[in-house]
């Protein structure tokens, strides 16, 4: 496949404005704002199909029609770019925002006119420390040439951008979390609804997207529909950045078809498993998502067939484990971190999860009781769908999934 | 819209508006739903839990506290669904929990105790080592202990919403997430104590009331604070004829669900140790009660009602002012009539400066008459005073005055009677805004004790002899 969202990665040039424009960046910006009329691109959005990128797959045209009209609700309206990576195993929009960042900020300032926007955040995760300086030089020469600012371009269309460095927390790449933080508050996901399309950044008309799902849209404007639906299988279209990692000889990301077949990713592109060890198990989407045995992995890479297979697409970080991985330390892994990162506010999350970490640990130390395995499915089962937020699911599915599908694993830690 | 849609809960068909809140409809018809986290004054936090419902066609439990109610809708908070869901919030929720019941302050009052008692499991699967974070102080007047704490965020939330004071927040996270104070910092609050109020548990105890009493062994009573003339509705607790506590009680008009810091130490401060006027005094003198009326009689005779200041209490209730009042009309009618200052205005919240609870009932029943003590200017040879004491700015030759507590001038005044004081009387007040309270007795007064009625009950007669 060509190479789309991944064509200037590992060639710093790009980073510089001239050089991405000299390659025909901020052409679709330009076309865009004398051509084509807001409610135009988001139907040309809905028309390909777009669903999110960051994690739950929500069509993106539909959520953006969502956001009530300059009409109804005049005064502040914000776009929000969520660019808090942070589910383990998920490195795309860093490679976005390190290689590309005149991308996302082309990409904003059409999306921010499509849904009539006047500000715009980039939230960046806090240890993207390297990646400040990048899209803070972006930004400023993106001001210089008048693709931000006031009447952009000589349209009627004015839109500022900021850059605002998250603090550290899984829990502020949750959208509502995250505007609680950007409002400078402890970063607490809300109750929903309602929803941030009305009520979100200080109450106001926002829409919060994530990074990947951005960059797509001016390709879209450009080469088309037809174009964009010309990628992928029968279940899911569009160009797509997958993560390889774990045991496999070449981790990294991949930009690939929309669908592919997870087998093909792990053994042709990412070249297999090192010193041929068997694969045994694959989490497909980020460490939140139920995991796969090998014999399941014979699968399309797309929001539905996964959840068809009881598993998620999630952000398509592949974390892919050989013969030689412990699911039981794999697990304990995971959801530490999950321990780690709850916010803290709901009582199932706040209390259960770590409560599932120390008995993961005494498992992995032989310490287990005949019915730990049990009650770490009860406690699954009274998490799941009983937070305010999706971190809870987050905790609980991978634990449901690792237990009960490696069972003889998690018996042996009895003591 | 139709203003009427039907709802029903358990085997209850409720009429009521859409949009009402589940867990408020439910309290409205009796039935009970537990709630930490929700509170009717606070924003809807909806992290606790423990409200879980069951809502027909939804797969999942609900929590009540975050569900306008729609036509048609069914609710159940006993099926199988709600049940299991509330006991396992608990199970979480006592994970972690000391089980310190017998030390704990808030013990027969805890919604933590009573839910556990009626939802919860009968026992636990936790054999994990618990979290044990310390006790900490948080100001003169409360303790944070933190290994009860629920983190409702009840308390962050009433300083922050309601007193609009940023002064408590959550350290740390997930599992460690605690309540605190900025580093080094006390809470300053006028109104901290509320957070202990409605804290569920026993994590925010007030420095106060720690370990001085058992609940149980309290005998409750209601009343109005008397500090100041919001006059909130209070929840006294007694015992030994001592106030051991004092909680604010629900008036919508008045004070909602709160009241100051400083009102509910009005007893221990003002009242509780200090000396009573337990007799009858003439000039440092002990004087029996029969005496004492009869020269008190014969003395106010001997003056002109012009030369008599008559000065009121603004800590008298409605009733034994208006006594006053009638007793004045009837005998001393040409006598002058005035008060303490009234000190105008108050803080953010419900706080008014005046000292007192009943300047306002003072100024309506005696109208015109009242005057101002700034605006007095004349002297006077005697002065009657109901629960005054006489400013130094007062020209008076000679005071005769009816009070609670023994204060320094008693020494060398003419004629001294022993008054009630607050709790001793039942009556009403009249706030600031004109709302009338009334009120019981809910103190023991001392053995000779006079309410003013009976005082002037006593002494009439004998002037109408002259
Ligand atoms: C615990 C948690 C963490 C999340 N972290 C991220 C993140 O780091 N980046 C992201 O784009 N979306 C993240 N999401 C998803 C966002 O809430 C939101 O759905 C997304 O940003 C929407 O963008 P999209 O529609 O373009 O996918 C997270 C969700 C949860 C529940
Ligand atoms: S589910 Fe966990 S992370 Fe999400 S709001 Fe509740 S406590 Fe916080
Ligand atoms: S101290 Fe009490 S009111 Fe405050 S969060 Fe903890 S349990 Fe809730
Ligand atoms: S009372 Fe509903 S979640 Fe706490």
């Amino acid at each position: 496949m060509e190479p789309v969202l991944s064509r200037h990665f590992n060639d710093s040039q790009y980073r510089d404005v001239d050089t991405y424009m000299a390659d025909g960046g901020y052409r679709v910006l330009k076309s865009t704002l004398k051509q084509r009329a807001p409610e135009e691109i988001i139907q040309t959005v809905k028309d390909a199909g777009l669903r999110g990128l960051g994690g739950a797959g929500f069509p993106t045209g539909m959520k953006w029609s969502f956001v009530p009209s300059v009409e109804e609700r005049p005064g502040n309206r914000y776009l929000v770019c969520n660019a808090d990576e942070s589910e383990p195993g998920t490195f795309k929009d860093r490679a976005l925002l390190t290689w590309d960042p005149h991308l996302i900020i082309e990409s904003m300032v059409i999306s921010g006119f499509a849904m009539s926007m006047n500000i715009g955040f980039i939230y960046l995760r806090g240890e993207f420390t390297e990646i400040t300086p990048i899209i803070e030089k972006a930004i400023a020469q993106a001001y210089e040439k008048g693709f931000l600012g006031n009447n952009i371009l000589g349209s009627k269309f004015s839109f500022e951008l900021y850059l605002h460095r998250g603090a550290g927390a899984y829990i502020c790449g949750e959208e509502t979390a995250l505007l609680e933080s950007l409002e400078g508050k402890r970063g607490y996901p809300r109750l929903k609804p309602p929803f941030p399309a009305t009520h979100g950044l200080w109450r106001s008309p926002t829409n919060v997207n994530n990074v990947e799902t951005l960059c797509l849209v001016p390709f879209i404007l450009d080469r088309g529909v037809k174009w964009f639906r010309s990628i992928g299988n029968d279940k899911a279209k569009g160009p797509k950045l997958y993560c390889l990692s774990g045991r496999v000889k070449r981790p990294g990301v991949y930009e690939l078809p929309m669908g592919i077949n997870l087998k093909e990713l792990i053994f042709e592109h990412g070249g297999g498993i090192p010193n041929d060890k068997a694969l045994k198990a694959v989490i497909p989407g980020g460490s939140s998502c139920p995991v796969l045995t090998a014999a399941e992995c014979d699968i399309s890479m797309d929001f539905d067939s996964l959840a068809a297979a009881g598993s998620m697409f999630g952000t398509a970080a592949v974390i892919i484990m050989d013969e030689t991985v412990s699911m039981v330390e794999a697990l304990y892994v995971i959801t530490r971190f999950y321990a780690h990162e709850s916010c803290g506010q709901c009582t199932p999350c706040r209390e259960g999860v770590k409560w599932m970490q120390d008995i993961l640990r005494r498992l992995l130390k032989g310490r287990g009781r005949r019915e730990d395995i049990d009650l770490l499915i009860t406690m699954c089962d009274q998490i799941e769908r009983r937070t305010i937020c999706a971190l809870g699911d987050a905790a609980a599915l991978p634990v449901r999934s690792f237990v009960s599908k490696f069972r003889h694993e998690f018996e042996k830690g009895i003591q | 819209m139709n203003p009427e849609i039907s709802v029903k809960i358990d085997d209850k068909e409720i009429k009521t508006a859409p949009g009402v809140n589940l867990i408020d409809l439910a309290k409205e018809h009796g039935i009970e739903i537990p709630h930490y986290c929700y509170h009717p004054a606070l924003a809807v936090a909806g992290n606790c839990r423990i409200c879980f419902v069951e809502v027909e066609g939804m797969p999942h439990p609900q929590i009540a506290c975050n569900t306008p109610v729609r036509d048609g809708m069914v609710v159940r908070t006993k099926s199988e669904l709600a049940v299991e869901a509330r006991k396992w919030t608990l199970e979480f929720l006592l994970a972690n929990h000391p089980l310190d019941c017998p030390v704990c302050d808030k013990a027969g009052e805890c919604d933590l105790q009573n839910y556990a008692f009626k939802y919860g499991r009968s026992h636990t699967d936790f054999v994990e080592k618990k979290r044990t974070p310390a006790t900490v102080r948080l100001s003169d007047k409360l303790m944070l202990e933190k290994d009860r704490c629920i983190v409702c965020l009840r308390c962050v939330q009433f300083l922050r919403d309601v007193d609009g004071k940023e002064e408590l927040y959550v350290h740390q996270r997930g599992n460690s997430a605690e309540i605190a104070t900025a580093p080094g910092k006390d809470l300053e609050s006028d109104y901290q104590l509320n957070t202990a109020d409605i804290c569920p548990v026993g994590a925010l105890s007030p420095t106060n009331f720690r370990f001085a009493e058992r609940v149980w062994n309290l005998e409750k009573r209601e009343s109005i604070c008397p500090l100041c003339p919001r006059g909130c509705n209070t929840k006294i607790d007694i015992k030994d004829n001592v106030v051991q506590r004092v909680v604010p009680r629900f008036n919508k008009e008045v004070n909602s669900y709160w009241m100051c810091d400083e009102g509910r130490s009005y007893f221990s401060k003002y009242h509780t140790n200090r000396r009573r006027i337990e007799g009858f005094w003439h000039r440092g003198e002990p004087i029996d009660a029969a005496s004492f009326f009869v020269s008190v009689a014969r003395r106010l005779q001997q003056e002109a009602a012009t030369d008599i200041l008559v000065l009121v209490s603004n800590w008298l209730c409605n009733e034994d002012i208006q006594a006053i009042a009638d007793f004045v009309d009837g005998s001393l009618s040409a006598a002058t009539i005035s008060g303490p200052p009234f000190k105008e205005g108050g803080d953010h919240l419900l706080r008014r400066w005046d000292f007192g609870p009943n300047a306002r009932g003072l100024r309506d029943i005696f109208k015109g008459r009242f005057h101002e003590p700034n605006k007095l200017k004349q002297s006077f040879k005697l002065a009657l005073s109901f629960g005054v004491t006489p400013s130094k700015d007062l020209n008076i030759d000679e005071l005769i005055y009816l009070g609670a507590y023994m204060e320094p001038f008693i020494a060398n005044t003419l004629y001294v009677a022993p008054g009630v004081a607050h709790g001793e009387i039942h009556g009403s007040y009249t706030n600031f805004a004109g709302v009338v309270q009334s009120f019981d007795t809910f103190l023991e007064a001392p053995v000779q004790a006079h309410t003013c009625e009976e005082f002037i009950g006593k002494l009439l007669p004998l002037l109408e002899h002259r």
